[in-house]
């Protein structure tokens, strides 16, 4: 008997912590955007498409926003009906939906310039940075492949381009031109899969800021 | 005496294992393939793969046109491809936004249905897949279903600078993501689901094979790289 309420307790417990865990897990819903744009072969070439290059300390991120699509004008194209294929012109069986997506998710950065490398950032100076993706108002969250939202409190050396029309910045080639400095100093790049990754993971900042310069 | 020691199936312990067993399949990490977002649509591996897509950029001629000639590009490969537009209800909206605030071309979303279980009942929620359900090349983790929906978006403040060609490459990419194809890295093997200008703009041998790879069946592409 006393083994039995022991064991009641114990598995009363772990269904407690399951359905926690079970909830976090479920309910913590972290969506992701898969993208296409341009890429970079070296840090001179993402020198060349940047407006500003600096290491700058992540000091805030305000509430996420969506940048709306434009409006609907749908056109409807004739099917196609080339080779063997177009013998059999099936309906999909997947059910139609109504999407109800209204834009893009955005998350505006305020960061502090530490080192500013090139262009016309002065250190000590405060700049937004925009990120696709963000956080709903149910908490959902979105990051970009290979481009994760930036962490508050990290430093990042960035490659920065700026947008003419709300002089806010933005990082050149998404993830490509984030670089987290580690504590030591050394460098991750936040694109673990771009040319450059394989160039830079593990060296000092410098080895970073210092090409950023050189470049013509 | 050991916490454990007195578990008995009689006394539930099969449904402690149970709880035991959801919570390790939830927590447990999958590698994604390198070539696949993991998941597909439903397919019934010996017919064409239908899928509806309604093309929303009328108002933007270049990039009506581009999706349009996406689409046909996948239609044009030894696979079950067969994306066709429809005015109403899709299961892929293809639109544009202007964003000038990003340097991305194209962004894709995916959604499933994903069920999520505690130990007194279960729930089903519709919901933009999230990347650590992306396990496996031929479905998505525990608890999810086939794809339900997806978007493509083209974005014109970048690609309004770019060529036509350019255009349909970036709208042939997004085609091949919600279709289910990930981004290739392998060097010195051509596809379309790689970053960036490309020499071409059309799904090469190696994304014919993946794709059918996935959705098995109909047609076989050969081993390409």
């Amino acid at each position: 008997m006393r083994n039995f309420k022991l064991f009641s307790l114990a598995g009363v417990a772990v269904l407690a912590v399951s359905a926690i865990l079970t909830g976090n897990i479920s309910l913590r819903s972290e969506a992701v955007y898969m993208t296409d744009g341009p890429t970079f072969n070296d840090i001179a070439d993402l020198t060349k498409a940047s407006h500003a290059v600096a290491q700058v300390k992540i000091v805030s991120a305000a509430k996420s926003y969506r940048v709306p699509f434009d409006k609907a004008q749908v056109v409807v194209s004739p099917r196609n009906t080339d080779g063997a294929k177009g013998k059999e012109q099936p309906q999909s069986s997947v059910p139609a939906v109504d999407f109800k997506q209204q834009g893009l998710l955005h998350t505006d950065f305020t960061v502090e310039v530490v080192d500013a490398v090139r262009g016309s950032l002065k250190n000590g100076q405060r700049i937004v940075v925009t990120q696709l993706g963000g956080t709903e108002d149910n908490g959902a969250l979105t990051n970009t492949e290979h481009d994760t939202l930036m962490k508050v409190g990290a430093q990042e050396v960035l490659f920065l381009r700026q947008d003419a029309q709300s002089g806010k910045f933005f990082t050149t080639g998404g993830g490509q031109g984030r670089f987290t400095v580690a504590a030591n100093g050394t460098v991750t790049p936040v694109d673990q899969h771009s040319q450059l990754a394989r160039l830079v993971t593990g060296k000092p900042a410098s080895f970073v800021t210092g090409a950023a310069k050189a470049a013509p | 005496m050991s916490l454990f020691s007195g578990i008995r199936p009689r006394r539930g312990g099969l449904g402690l294992v149970g709880v035991l067993l959801i919570v390790a399949t939830a927590i447990t990490p999958m590698a994604a393939s390198a070539h696949y977002l993991g998941g597909s649509w439903w397919y019934n591996a010996t017919f064409l793969l239908p899928l509806s897509y309604q093309n929303q950029a009328g108002g933007y001629p270049a990039y009506s046109s581009a999706i349009v000639q996406g689409a046909s590009n996948w239609y044009s490969t030894p696979t079950p491809s067969d994306l066709y537009s429809t005015a109403g209800s899709a299961n892929i909206i293809a639109n544009t936004v202007w964003d000038t605030s990003s340097s991305y071309w194209g962004v894709t979303h995916l959604y499933a249905n994903q069920q999520v279980c505690f130990f007194f009942g279960c729930w089903t929620f519709n919901s933009e897949i999230p990347y650590g359900a992306y396990t496996s090349p031929t479905s998505l983790g525990a608890g999810w279903s086939n794809y339900t929906s997806g978007s493509i978006t083209l974005n014109r403040a970048t690609l309004d600078y770019e060529s036509d060609f350019t255009r349909i490459k970036v709208a042939t990419h997004e085609l091949g993501h919600v279709q289910g194809l990930g981004h290739a890295y392998t060097p010195n093997c051509t596809s379309v689901m790689q970053q960036g200008y490309l020499s071409f703009n059309r799904p090469q041998a190696h994304d014919s094979y993946d794709f059918d790879q996935l959705y098995p069946g109909y047609w076989s592409a050969p081993y390409a790289c």
